[in-house]
């Protein structure tokens, strides 16, 4: 199997994975106050897969720390103990899942996977010796010691350990002491010959011991060079005999499941771990014409094993994009002896036992969250009351798309924004009558706009994700200093635009770090102020018009004035008198680079970055935050997002020979003044009165500094612009016409101009600056 | 074998027609160099929109068949006088690294081989204000080419 396409493999592996530890942090994180049978289900199972992936990939670091995870959550849903610290589990979940995550990026980057996982086993380990040693008795150890238990193991050492026989020899003497064997195959391991047939088959050990099923497993996994245990306890003596059944396995995937062989590889190998005598036909799945074997007729394997077959299945059903399952049980000629009775005999390995098989399947099913794990309809083979008989396998209507073919379609419908509208609006056209012509273009206009939102929404994606990850950095960040907070999010599922999200992941999370950091007082402080000891920080999402809104609010301490002026003052950042600026200002002090009150850094904040960093990312998408904060009650911090970057519904305006265009959601009217409603205070501010309401006026020209022959404000056209709860009214020279344009950004070379934030092209190839109505506030 | 030494020959001709090869411009009486390399086209004056803020020397930006661009005034950005722009004006489209940029020039002349020998560091001195442009001289026959430090004229 050396040369297998390990490319189409790792792909496939890290898109698996991706999935998976996405899964599993969403179910650690929801689960911290208490997990619940199906998550711990859940996690058992996405740890059992990435297990067994990882070890299918040789990723050995991975598949061990996994293992351990799997171990510990094993044992937490066969045993249901009562006195577990959650906290610390989820930690050492978290560390394990980190770890994991950490290897995982260097396997992608192609490079060696050299982390060493032991000091997190270990911690594992220790974790559950302490629940194990303070649980009710385990149920093996409560069955009357001095009775004997009779026991079956089979011991496959690691290739290329050598001495196979010695080694058997070795065990066999150190077994003696603690229990008594009643007989070994091979019969005779001094023999030279037996070598092989260990290598091959194992060593297979019948022995009698008064020891619980437990000790006895500890004491043989402890052997060196151990690659395989399998460890059973006999029924009774008799049952030493227990013939091996065999079994005929057809499977077949999903037809777009792709890489049929590699996954009917990936099956085989987890076959391997548990079971013995695993045979499949095609033999060799790396090849090329077994892909279309596999993916038309199916994957046959043979199965010869003493395993009860319940666990046999439960191998089989948690296969991804398995289509049909067909078991069928081989009466053998051989089968007169005992029947080895599956559902008494114990469940080891790793595979769970035939009552928890059904409750490990359902949660994942009942979530829907990965579309891609389909429960086949069974054989008839399968028991009736088997609950996965009813379901049926649902298609798959969900395909991913390479990112970068997605903005090429965004680019494309750009260009084909701007061509139909040269096409319709050719000057060449006219004064020409063309009925037909107009009609004609109105239907390919609709069309158009059409296909641009369907091409919109397929870059739209809820910020679930995002917001997920803010669970994580609440979650570590009080654990670190010792605070209580309470995190809601509200609205996950409002969607963005793709490249958007990326870009507001970082502000939200230095947002979230400043306000449990800053924000948040410790629990005897919060006390002592009159408030519940546990603060609560929302993150909550919303639409509104073109923008989205993302909320994160605090009920801490708010933002303390005195010391952020003091601060400003030490930056020499103060232009006026302290009691001049309005808390608002103050406020936005906390945006400029270097700038941190906090007296202490922190791990997390007090370095003086931060807080910068989400004004300036927000700039590039064209958003903007606002703090809004109470002194003792707490802040909130509002990030207005557009929805989308690429397509805007825009009134273009004249002014001084350019066009300006200005985004329709901002724009609340427009309208011609009259001399009587203008007037200017002593300071020279132009205002303006209409239906009752005062508005300061901008002059569009005074404020680009550029020259235009309209100066008077009755003879140009007055735009009301709004932004947040402010209004101002800009004065431009006359309206061209409202129209869809596609943002451009403004070459590199130039600085970022306040007020303008992209450009577009006209229909008729002219450029128009796109406006950026928040530039005109807050000066 | 043969097809390979071929297209060796080939990408050879292609190296030679761009080497020591530089596109002459006037700016008053002065002839100016740009390695050829780095000439994307020449065009005709068209429209220019100002982008509000930006330098006197930065006329704006042009439409290039969808592609918008940064044009500059290389008169302004030497600060040499202004003048109107005739017929003669024209805008070389250059590409350096992932800048692409327009150069308001008052005239094109030709494209030159100037050798290697003939080209030398300009006198160190004095780094007055057009000098620091100025990468090396090449040595005509006739007079001198100023061959401009692409680089440093981009740094805005």
């Amino acid at each position: 199997m050396a040369d297998f396409d390990r490319e189409s493999m790792m792909e496939m592996f890290s898109f698996e994975m991706g999935q998976l530890i996405e899964q599993l942090e969403q179910n650690i994180i929801q689960s911290e106050s208490g997990y619940s049978m199906d998550q711990i289900n859940e996690i058992f199972r996405i740890m059992h897969t990435i297990k067994g992936s990882a070890a299918m990939m040789l990723f050995d670091n991975i598949s061990t720390t996994a293992h351990s995870v799997e171990d510990l959550f094993f044992y937490l849903r066969e045993e249901n103990p009562q006195n577990v610290d959650y906290h610390r589990l989820t930690d050492l979940v978290l560390a394990g899942m980190d770890f994991i995550k950490v290897e995982l990026n260097k396997a992608e980057a192609g490079q060696t996977l050299d982390g060493d996982g032991s000091a997190i086993i270990a911690s594992i380990k220790q974790f559950l010796a302490e629940i194990k040693g303070e649980a009710a008795p385990e149920p093996l150890a409560q069955e009357e010691a001095p009775a004997a238990h009779y026991y079956k193991a089979i011991v496959f050492y690691e290739d290329g350990c050598e001495m196979e026989n010695i080694r058997a020899f070795t065990l066999l003497q150190n077994l003696n002491k603690s229990a008594a064997v009643i007989s070994h195959e091979p019969a005779d391991v001094i023999n030279e010959e037996s070598v092989e047939a260990i290598r091959k088959k194992g060593f297979t050990l019948l022995f009698s011991s008064s020891q619980p099923y437990a000790e006895i497993y500890k004491h043989l996994a402890s052997t060196v060079y151990l690659k395989k245990l399998l460890l059973e306890e006999l029924e009774s003596r008799q049952a030493e005999v227990k013939a091996p059944k065999s079994y005929s396995v057809k499977i077949k995937f999903n037809e777009d499941s792709e890489m049929e062989n590699v996954r009917a590889y990936a099956l085989i190998h987890r076959l391997n771990e548990v079971l013995e005598g695993v045979e499949h036909l095609p033999v060799d799945l790396m090849d090329d014409a077994s892909l279309e074997i596999v993916r038309h007729e199916g994957l046959r394997i043979n199965i010869e094993t003493v395993k009860p077959k319940s666990e046999l299945l439960d191998i089989l059903e948690s296969t991804v994009y398995l289509k049909e399952l067909e078991v069928e049980e081989l009466k053998s000629e051989g089968d007169s002896l005992n029947e080895p009775d599956p559902e008494v005999a114990p469940a080891h390995e790793n595979a769970p036992n035939a009552d928890s098989a059904p409750n490990e399947a359902a949660p994942a099913e009942e979530k829907g969250e990965e579309p891609q794990k389909i429960q086949a309809p069974p054989a008839q083979q399968h028991k009736a009351d088997d609950p996965l008989a009813q379901k049926k396998a649902p298609t798959q209507h969900v395909i991913s798309v390479n990112v970068s073919k997605l903005d090429q379609l965004l680019n494309l419908m750009g260009e084909l924004v701007i061509s139909e509208a040269m096409v319709t609006q050719n000057p060449e056209l006219e004064n020409l009558e063309l009925e037909s012509f107009h009609k004609e273009a109105r239907q390919l206009r609709k069309i158009i706009k059409d296909l641009q939102e369907t091409v919109m929404s397929m870059r739209m994606v809820p910020l679930s994700t995002t917001f997920f990850k803010m669970h994580r950095i609440v979650r570590d960040m009080c654990r670190q200093l010792g605070k209580d907070v309470q995190f809601e999010v509200i609205g996950e599922d409002t969607e963005v635009d793709k490249n958007i999200i990326e870009h507001i992941s970082d502000p939200l999370m230095h947002i979230i770090r400043n306000s449990v950091d800053h924000g948040i007082e410790m629990p005897d402080v919060r006390v002592a102020s009159g408030k519940s000891e546990k603060g609560s920080v929302t993150l909550e999402a919303k639409n509104s018009g073109g923008d989205v809104l993302i909320i994160v609010k605090d009920d801490g301490k708010g933002l303390d004035r005195e010391k952020i002026l003091k601060k400003a003052k030490n930056n020499g950042l103060l232009k006026k008198p302290e009691s001049e600026y309005s808390d608002k200002e103050v406020q936005q002090f906390i945006f400029l680079p270097g700038f941190s009150t906090n007296e202490q850094v922190t791990s997390y904040s007090g370095r003086g970055v931060g807080m910068d960093v989400v004004s300036t990312n927000l700039e590039i998408v064209g958003g903007s935050v606002i703090v809004d904060s109470v002194p003792g009650q707490g802040s909130a911090f509002t990030l207005k997002i557009p929805l989308t970057l690429a397509i805007i519904d825009g009134m273009t305006v004249k002014m001084g020979g350019a066009k300006y265009t200005i985004p329709i959601v901002s724009i609340k009217q427009s309208f011609k003044a009259s001399g009587k409603d203008i007037f200017t205070d002593p300071n020279g501010n132009e205002m303006i009165s209409t239906r009752g309401e005062i508005y300061n006026v901008v002059r569009l020209h005074e404020f680009f500094g550029v020259e235009t022959a309209v100066k008077n404000i009755e003879e140009g056209i007055l735009i009301m612009l709004e932004n947040g709860d402010q209004t101002i009214c800009l004065l431009a020279d006359e309206l061209v016409g409202e129209q869809q344009v596609v943002v451009k950004s403004i070459p590199k070379y130039f600085k970022k101009t306040r007020g303008i934030s992209g450009c577009t092209l006209l229909g008729n190839g002219d450029i128009s600056l796109i406006i950026d109505v928040a530039g005109f506030f807050d000066k | 074998m043969s097809s390979d030494n071929s297209t060796e020959q080939l990408e050879n001709d292609v190296e030679d027609t761009t080497k020591d090869r530089y596109m002459t411009f006037n700016i008053e009486s002065e002839k100016y160099g740009l390695e050829i390399a780095f000439v994307k086209e020449i065009i005709e004056m068209i429209p220019i929109t100002r982008v509000p803020g930006s330098p006197e020397y930065v006329e704006g930006i042009i439409n290039l068949r969808g592609d918008i661009i940064g044009v500059v005034d290389v008169r302004k950005r030497f600060g040499k006088q202004p003048k109107a722009y005739d017929e003669q004006t024209c805008i070389i489209v250059v590409e350096y690294q992932e800048y692409v940029l327009g150069l308001i020039v008052d005239s094109v002349n030709e494209v030159m081989t100037i050798e290697e020998e003939r080209v030398q560091a300009p006198p160190s001195a004095k780094l007055s204000q057009l000098n620091q442009y100025i990468r090396n001289i090449g040595q005509l026959g006739d007079g001198v080419v100023l061959l401009l430090d692409l680089e440093r004229l981009l740094q805005g």
